[in-house]
């Protein structure tokens, strides 16, 4: 098997056995189940007003919403996990001295960093695309409200996760456990602000606004990527329950997402370089 | 195969403005054991990463069985125990060592079979599917050894690997070195413990201060100076300092001296002048330097 698989595999297990991963994932089912029984009783419930002459495009509009409001914290709960199962992946390493049976063995040390990048971010993934599925399949059930695009919206989830261990991977590399983790945390706090801002900027015309907005996505991605798997579900016009009040006026370009994979590249490769001239 | 494993020529590292390893010339022989000396903060370790690719040198170069530093061709046939080792607890012994044999390269078929013989060699054949959360320091310390022979490599670094080890682990450590020494492998021990280090090497280096000091084969090294232990009552200062002026002092405490004599026929020399001086002579003793001593001596000589 080559290292880098060797590397993530065992990265994987790791990450799994963590409680910070078992934390997320009882989380996660303890919020979707939640989500279910909310939707059953809406939906139970949901009394249609009378100007609607077709009732399913209230209760698509209502459980779309609902769908749209659980995916921003799907979003926030991959971002938590992402985060703190990457935050440790090179500097607790280095701290705990484990690096000192594995880097002397005959594999590159750009190997460590992409091995552990491709299992962390991969976990990441897998946690965000679990949890939407699990919310798309609820809404079915309960509101039978479906959405092929849905797919779309948990891929795009699943590559904030990829995104988010690759970049705290990177600050690994660069600062101690708990600065790389608030580092991250904050990058991804004023990214999301940011978001907030830019769609308020819409709103009351301001270009201003929205270049700040924007600024905040090109410094991290990671709002941009949550507001596209957003639009994919096809609910952003009517989700003012989301993220806030400012979901659903301007919606990302392509470009956001080709800068996501960009930056992807770039975190690791930044990891990579400050890995391979860092004394351990 | 090279007839030097480990050579290291005005190998440097420099923290800051601080050296940690000032200059350091080493020639260490294939199939030797070598034994790597000096006292905290000499640079020991610091120069063992450098040699493993775990610190980056400041300057100078180095080889490892004939290829310089920083070959990773060369890794392959390379083993180490990190002194400070931690290792993935949540493995199962026998899961450590298929992951590091992973890291190896070996196959399947290769890990199974060398597996079964390194935790036969350190003495975990029991404890294979235990989780080494519940290994004692010693157990982790034997299976750090075997996953730095797991590969049967022919270089082999150990750095403190008695440390945490009882008299009994200890023997088992001497004798897989002794096995790896009949193996032609060439192994760098880096141990605080010398009696460990002159029962099982060939030749040692003594560092201080990141330079090396002294050097060459513990034959060479011991064979060079005897000493003379003597107990004896009512040695007067007058007595002392006429022995001090024709013998080297080596030590002294009570009743208790003893000088280093560059000639064993000076023994007689010794108790004729102290009994005419007076003392009664209770215990005479001619014997080699040990390592110890000649650590100790090299130290102070040199400001420790």
């Amino acid at each position: 098997m080559l290292p880098i698989f060797v590397i993530a595999k065992i990265t994987l297990q790791e990450g799994i056995r963590k409680k910070a991963v078992l934390g997320g994932v009882l989380l996660a089912a303890a919020f979707v189940t939640l989500y279910g029984l909310g939707m059953y009783f809406v939906m139970r419930d949901l009394n249609v007003p009378e100007r609607f002459v077709n009732p399913d495009v209230f209760r698509d509009a209502v459980s779309g919403q609902l769908l749209a409001a659980a995916l921003n914290v799907a979003g926030m709960l991959t971002a938590l996990v992402a985060i703190f199962t990457s935050a440790g992946a090179i500097a607790t390493e280095v701290e705990q001295n484990t690096l000192h049976a594995i880097i002397p063995k005959p594999l590159m040390r750009w190997q460590v960093l992409v091995g552990k990048c491709c299992g962390l971010g991969a976990m990441s993934a897998a946690f965000a695309i679990a949890t939407t599925v699990a919310l798309l399949t609820l809404t079915w059930l309960f509101a039978g409200f479906f959405s092929w695009s849905g797919l779309q919206s948990a891929l795009l989830l699943g590559l904030l996760g990829i995104l988010l261990s690759c970049v705290t991977v990177c600050a690994s590399t660069l600062l101690s456990t708990l600065t790389a983790g608030v580092t991250v945390i904050m990058l991804y706090g004023l990214a999301m602000v940011g978001g907030m801002v830019e769609q308020l900027g819409v709103l009351l015309d301001n270009q201003v606004m929205q270049n700040i907005g924007i600024i905040a996505s090109l410094l991290l991605p990671s709002d941009a990527l949550w507001r596209m798997a957003a639009q994919r579900l096809n609910v952003q016009e009517l989700a003012i329950l989301a993220g806030g009040p400012f979901e659903g006026f301007s919606q990302p370009s392509l470009f956001m997402l080709a800068w996501a994979l960009l930056y992807i590249t770039f975190a690791v490769l930044l990891g990579v370089r400050v890995f391979a001239r860092k004394d351990l | 195969m090279p007839e030097l494993a480990v050579t290291t020529q005005q190998l440097r590292k420099v923290y800051g403005t601080t050296p940690a390893v000032a200059s350091l010339d080493l020639a260490v022989p294939t199939g030797e054991i070598f034994g790597f000396l000096g006292p905290n903060g000499a640079g020991k370790s610091t120069c063992v990463k450098m040699l493993l690719g775990l610190v980056f040198p400041t300057g100078g170069s180095g080889t490892l069985l004939g290829a310089p530093l920083g070959d990773h061709r060369i890794k392959a046939r390379i083993g180490f125990l990190p002194e400070q080792f931690r290792f993935h607890e949540w493995f199962t012994a026998r899961e450590f060592l298929d992951f590091h044999g992973q890291l190896y390269g070996m196959s399947g078929k290769q890990r199974k079979r060398h597996i079964a013989d390194v935790l036969a060699l350190v003495n975990l054949e029991r404890a294979a599917a235990q989780q080494l959360r519940t290994f004692s320091k010693g157990m982790l310390q034997r299976i750090g050894i075997a996953q730095a022979v797991l590969h049967d490599p022919e270089l082999i670094f150990l750095d403190e690997p008695t440390s945490a080890l009882d008299p009994i682990g200890r023997r088992l450590v001497r004798d897989i070195i002794r096995q790896l020494k009949a193996e032609k492998k060439t192994v760098f021990l880096n141990s605080h413990l010398l009696s460990e280090v002159e029962a099982v090497c060939d030749r040692v280096a003594i560092i201080q201060r990141g330079e090396v000091v002294r050097d060459g084969t513990l034959d060479e090294l011991l064979a060079s100076r005897r000493l003379l232990d003597v107990q004896a009552q009512g040695m007067s200062e007058s007595t002392l300092e006429r022995v001090k002026a024709r013998w080297e002092l080596a030590a002294h405490e009570g009743n208790r001296l003893t000088l280093a004599l560059t000639d064993p026929d000076d023994v007689p020399h010794v108790v004729s002048m102290l009994v005419a001086a007076g003392a009664a002579v209770h215990h005479v003793e001619l014997r080699h330097e040990s390592l110890e001593d000649l650590f100790v001596r090299t130290v102070d000589d040199t400001g420790a």
